[in-house]
């Protein structure tokens, strides 16, 4: 039943107008920012907010728990090459070794050369992955999982666990937060954030953490709150047409049809002060949310005309929803002088690897729509570092960084082709790419791939990794680069259990993770 | 006009304070009445089959609580999951077998406020045969459903427990055809469960 909107009262027309903007979670978290109502003196400011400093950390999540083992595969001439081909059975990529799933000792992997390392290959589905291998630009922190402390197959029983190990969500939780024997509070990119946004970003006029997934507890901290963006751009409030086009003419003014008048009246109102603490933030959210927006959407549309992010996506066949919400961070780290932010932290998720069932139908697909996806975001990012009209900008300022819920069993859950999957696990393999990444390599640790043997939980017949490598000691390597001092109380407060663990910046020791250069504060 | 309708809504108003200050009053009468009745001694044959009624699972269990049972190794039986767990043989129907193990956990739940940690079915039977911080048991060593240290589904398929969250957690049987994920399987998920 459609209503009369000439003859509503003003009570009314706040409920119908505003509502579907009310509920959209993220805008209702940016109240926490008040200070963005300015932004629309943001574009005003002119010159530059955000010099040749800029970095950015983009997160990409794999819902699910993909199973990694398929990623880097041990092939012919690897001792443990024919481990994979005969434990792994009907879930295996075919790797050279002749068994009964592979009569033939067919090699369908991409193979990678990993100095000091065995050969090995990588799944067949990640072609622009392997590429990017090939040239340094992306490496792999191996057998990486959420860990409360140093543990192996012979403390496992007596050493403190993460908590809910095997469990998605409390794995997801534990891998966002880099805190795994406590309840949840925070992300540890949200802590970075509270910590640093306003040292780093001077001239921020938008949060520095923007997600295009939605919320996400990477992203969630006390004091605050990620920008949530479509891969469209912003999210604009509901009931005027898709960015607004049913209320406003291309020239920004109001459309003299009714959508446009409720629209102009609409955001007159919402200019109003309240009495009331309830009414006043309710029109504090619209007027932040509406701010946000023209950033957001400004920073969008800013991309240098000798970068084009459309046509690189086309190249690369990217037209999946994970695809897209790169192309968005892609073009918001093009535009990052709309948001004057020095420092950004980007999240972006691909679900779908909970592959208990039909692995080999699945899989390959997911990894295909990711492959597709990082390789435009790549190719994208070297783009704008060639581009002539954005000079400030370099390949080596995004490092993009994988991660998900665990790595999942190593041996298959059936043995009937179409139907057999993988469960849930533990130690898992992350890659990591962009300019700055040391790549072509391996870090961390390699698992023995053994039931039973070193690396296996001893409670199990599964195959299921014991992390050598904490997400804290992972993580912790990121954030130095960002620019977390090491050694800093900072740090400190931002990875609590890293301590823990064997030092991830002594290049001497063991833990093998100098997969990004340590941060160098620029010389003023 | 106007003044009239503000006469009317002024007497409308009052009247419904009224009926509003009557109501409570018999309303906090009835509650003192009832105040009173529960203080009584217990005689009439209402009371006594409240007394009987079996007691909720739930409830915080007290040192000499009847729904346990200790054992001489230091283990204790839960006594309400233990005979739930009795039930569990070869003609139980599949849903119920799930029903039933799914009561189990959520005994677990209600003793360790989370789910038992695993994702090998060795590993959650274990947590359930006792091998827990306090010992409990909640479910029957000697079931017919368990095969060394496995609890099995009437197919003769180890159960798959799909740990979802701390406190949700989805249990599978694989069905006739022992195939897990496929279409002839069963399935009982807590948390869906709560929301129906």
């Amino acid at each position: 039943m459609s209503k009369n909107l000439n003859h509503i009262s003003r009570r009314q027309f706040l409920r119908a107008g505003t509502c579907g903007a009310m509920t959209i979670g993220p805008l209702v978290n940016t109240i926490a920012q008040l200070s963005l109502i300015n932004s629309a003196a943001a574009s005003a400011l002119g010159g530059s907010l955000v010099g040749s400093d800029y970095k950015a950390l983009v997160c990409i999540f794999l819902r699910g728990g993909c199973d990694m083992n398929n990623v880097l595969i041990p092939i012919t001439g690897n001792p443990q090459a024919d481990a994979y081909a005969n434990d792994r059975g009907v879930v295996g990529i075919p790797n050279g070794i002749t068994t009964s799933y592979n009569p033939t000792g067919a090699d369908n992997t991409l193979p990678i050369t990993v100095p000091g390392a065995d050969p090995f290959g990588m799944h067949p589905s990640l072609v622009n992955l392997k590429a990017m291998f090939d040239n340094s630009e992306a490496g792999f922190i191996t057998n990486v999982g959420t860990l409360a402390e140093p543990t192996n197959k012979n403390d496992y029983s007596t050493t403190s666990l993460p908590k809910q190990l095997f469990s998605h969500s409390d794995q997801v939780t534990q891998w966002m937060s880099s805190i795994s024997d406590k309840p949840y509070i925070s992300g540890w990119g949200a802590r970075v954030a509270e910590l640093y946004h306003d040292a780093w970003n001077i001239n921020s006029q938008t949060s520095m953490m923007i997600t295009a997934a939605g919320n996400n507890q990477f992203m969630s901290g006390s004091s605050v709150s990620p920008f949530s963006v479509t891969s469209s751009g912003s999210i604009s409030l509901a009931g005027f047409g898709t960015n607004y086009a049913s209320a406003l003419n291309t020239d920004g003014s109001y459309k003299t049809n009714s959508t446009g008048r409720r629209f102009e009246a609409l955001e007159r109102i919402m200019q109003y002060s309240h009495a009331h603490i309830l009414e006043e933030g309710y029109g504090e959210v619209v007027r932040s949310a509406r701010a946000n927006e023209t950033i957001i959407n400004e920073a969008i549309a800013a991309t240098p005309s000798d970068v084009d992010f459309d046509q690189i996506w086309l190249d690369h066949e990217a037209d999946s929803g994970v695809a897209n919400e790169l192309k968005s961070v892609a073009r918001l780290i093009a535009g990052r002088e709309c948001m004057g932010n020095n420092r950004q932290i980007f999240f972006v998720d691909l679900g779908g690897f909970d592959n208990h069932a039909n692995i080999n139908g699945a899989q390959p697909a997911l990894l295909d729509q990711l492959d597709r996806a990082i390789g435009a975001f790549n190719a994208g990012m070297k783009a704008l570092d060639a581009s002539t009209i954005d000079t400030d900008f370099s390949y080596d300022k995004v490092t993009t960084f994988q991660a998900s819920d665990f790595n999942r069993t190593w041996t298959p859950n059936g043995t009937d082709f179409d139907s057999a999957g993988t469960d849930h696990a533990w130690g898992s393999h992350s890659f990591v790419f962009g300019g700055a990444v040391n790549g072509g390599n391996f870090y961390g640790s390699y698992p023995t791939l053994e039931v039973g043997g070193v690396n296996d939980v001893p409670s199990g017949s599964r195959g299921r990794w014991i992390p050598t490598t904490s997400v804290d000691q992972f993580a912790a390597v990121m954030a130095n680069w960002f620019g977390v001092p090491i050694g800093s109380s900072e740090m400190e407060t931002i990875f609590p259990n890293l301590n823990r663990f064997e030092d991830p910046f002594d290049i001497s020791g063991t833990a093998n993770l100098a997969f990004l250069p340590p941060y160098v504060p620029p010389i003023i | 006009m106007k003044k009239n309708w503000m006469i009317l809504i002024f007497v409308g108003a009052s009247l419904l304070l009224l009926l509003y200050v009557k109501v409570s009053s018999i309303d906090v009468a009835n509650d003192t009445a009832s105040e009173t009745q529960n203080n009584t001694p217990a005689t009439t044959s209402e009371s006594v089959t409240s007394q009987t009624t079996e007691p909720n699972p739930y409830d915080i269990p007290q040192p000499d609580d009847p729904r346990l049972t200790r054992l001489a190794d230091g283990r204790v039986l839960y006594n309400p999951s233990v005979d739930a767990s009795r039930t569990l043989d070869q003609t139980i129907d599949p849903d119920e077998a799930l029903t039933v193990i799914d009561q189990l956990i959520s005994h677990y739940r209600f003793a360790y406020k989370e789910n038992p940690v695993g994702s090998e079915n060795t590993e959650i039977t274990e947590q359930l045969l006792g091998k827990n911080p306090k010992r409990i048991v909640f479910l029957d060593p000697q079931s017919q459903a368990l095969t060394d240290k496995q609890l099995l589904d009437q197919w003769g398929t180890p159960y798959f427990f799909h740990a979802l969250s701390a406190q949700e957690m989805e249990i599978r049987s694989a069905g006739p055809d022992q195939q897990h994920w496929t279409n002839d399987d069963f399935a009982i998920n807590q948390a869906q469960q709560d929301s129906e």
